[in-house]
């Protein structure tokens, strides 16, 4: 079951599971949703003993991470990294994340980092006048750099602060991502990853969404709209969900052989009392989506993707494509009523689709010739995050841009 | 977020049409791309794709560009060349922005990057 649940992350080359499992990882978190979104993803990718230091964690997010992966142990201390008696609580830790938002925190744990000679992975968002965003530096000792100053929370003491579950989804996958590298020996970015946007005021309306695709991308889209509070979601997908989709698709991890869609839609209205629905099919030209106000497109494969961009020219809707790799992720935006290129367009669909012989393509399928794509929780908790901030920007009036995610590149997009 | 500003953002006046513009090409997001100068009055009436070319057709690279350029053709290997996330169609104006050497030396400046789209789901077994 384990290797089954962890087969399309195995298959990436280099990878070293037994550095994940064997790793205990500190969390140090204050009262938001942030240290419980890396909770849950850090357990999907098989991380099995996490220490978090935070006055209070989501217990949906940390019952889904005890579900998901049974080899999971959480020692949750309530309270704040207060003094530097605290350390004594990440004894034995290979990594400290510091996910808070007071200053005190910040500096005591680069203090601790520093002595210690222990990874901090910094990540939080943040509000500055009119702006929002977020950022994410690696510290290891020998980078006493003055990026230092950026990751400081000007608040020194816990208090209120700005938080937001779209860009908390961007910040963990970016931070789990950071994680994994340092547990395999693998580079971490030298460079403040940072991402800053003006601030979104709350829509009015509610729109008419549909959500194309319910595995990965899919599901952190429909956690991202949820967090931004829109209710009115269509989830399509004819697809069932196996037992190797659960290393990252973290709502199914009781439901193996359940239509995606259905699922998906059921465990967020129940979870944040929306009207969602669902619908068991594939997305083609004769799919009809007049009344919809945006479509996201979260499928796995170029022709789907190509029939999305198609009509939603054709109709005039809002179109936010987003693809994944094992590590990298592209978000392309089609506003109407800018006239750009559709995501098929602009990507060159059109070429590479026509490429593949549609007979072989098909036989080579049916022919097992083919192969799942490695796949990683990060990249889609990133890519949806983004798809998800793109769509409110739009909706607020601002311009967001296509976004080109690589995870190895040391600023990411 | 320097890589997804809008075009219509950029704005280039007419002083600064007469700068030299460097061409990097980048091979998705890497640090360092191959690159092209061209004088002023070379590029203005060329289309981007054109001069994309020509950087991309060049020979007698450093074994380092020669290490860049293999990275930009596997890129391109069902990819295509983006110019802060959006088409090249246009001139290099278009997407030209302004910036200066550290000795206070003004030219415009153009990155392309080869972008291959991620799909996703499957992909053809050759082993």
């Amino acid at each position: 079951m384990r290797t089954s649940r962890l087969d399309r992350q195995l298959r990436i080359e280099g990878w070293n599971q037994p550095a994940l499992e064997k790793a205990k990882v500190g969390v140090v978190g204050d009262d938001d949703l942030l240290a419980s979104l890396y909770v849950m993803s850090a357990s999907a990718l098989g991380i099995n003993h996490v220490v978090v230091l935070a006055p209070v964690l989501n217990p949906i997010l940390v019952e889904i991470a005890r579900k998901l992966n049974l080899r999971f142990t959480l020692t949750h201390v309530e309270g704040f990294y207060t003094h530097p008696v605290m350390a004594e609580l990440f004894k034995g830790c290979n990594i400290i994340v510091d996910l808070s938002h007071y200053g005190l925190a910040n500096k005591l744990l680069l203090e601790t980092g520093f002595q210690k000679n222990i990874p901090i992975i910094r990540g939080f968002c943040y509000q500055n006048h009119d702006a929002q965003g977020f950022r994410v530096f690696s510290y290891l000792r020998g980078r006493e750099w003055q990026e230092l100053e950026q990751i400081i929370s000007a608040c020194h003491l816990p208090n209120g602060h700005f938080d937001d579950g779209v860009l908390d989804t961007i910040i963990t996958g970016i931070v789990l991502e950071e994680t994994k590298n340092l547990l395999m020996g693998q580079d971490v970015s030298d460079d403040l990853i940072s991402y800053t946007r003006k601030q979104l005021n709350t829509p009015n309306d509610q729109p008419k969404i549909l959500v194309v695709g319910s595995g990965a991308l899919g599901i952190f889209v429909g956690l991202g709209l949820a967090y931004s509070k829109f209710q009115n979601i269509t989830f399509m997908d004819p697809d069932v969900i196996e037992v190797t989709n659960l290393n990252r698709q973290v709502l199914f991890y009781d439901a193996i052989g359940s239509n995606k869609a259905e699922i998906l839609s059921e465990r967020l209205n129940s979870l944040f009392n929306m009207d969602n629905k669902a619908q068991i099919a594939y997305f083609d030209k004769a799919t009809d989506i007049t009344s919809y106000d945006a479509v996201f497109d979260c499928v796995d494969n170029f022709e789907s993707r190509l029939a999305l961009s198609e009509k939603c020219k054709e109709q005039g809707k809002i179109l936010i494509s987003g693809g994944t790799s094992a590590d990298a992720g592209q978000i392309v935006i089609f506003d109407p009523m800018k006239n750009g290129a559709t995501p098929a367009e602009l990507l060159g669909l059109y070429d590479i689709v026509e490429k593949r012989n549609p007979e072989t393509y098909q036989r080579e399928r049916a022919a097992c010739l083919y192969r799942p794509d490695p796949s990683v929780i990060m990249t889609n908790q990133i890519t949806a995050g983004f798809m998800v901030d793109s769509y409110r920007m739009l909706l607020d009036g601002q311009k967001p841009g296509n976004i080109f995610y690589d995870s190895t590149n040391n600023t990411r997009f | 977020m320097t890589d997804v500003e809008s075009k219509k953002d950029l704005q280039i006046d007419e002083a600064e049409k007469l700068l030299p513009l460097v061409l990097e090409i980048i091979p998705g997001h890497a640090a360092e791309g191959l690159i092209d100068i061209y004088e002023p009055g070379s590029y203005a009436a060329k289309s981007l794709r054109k001069l994309c070319n020509r950087t991309l057709s060049k020979k007698n690279l450093t074994l380092e560009e020669q290490l860049i350029a293999e990275d930009v053709a596997r890129q391109l290997e069902g990819g295509k060349l983006l110019c802060r996330g959006q088409e090249i169609e246009g001139t290099a104006l278009e997407f030209a922005v302004s910036e200066q050497t550290e000795a206070g030396e003004k030219y415009l400046y153009v990155p392309i990057r080869a972008i291959k789209p991620q799909e996703g789901g499957a992909c053809p077994d050759y082993d």
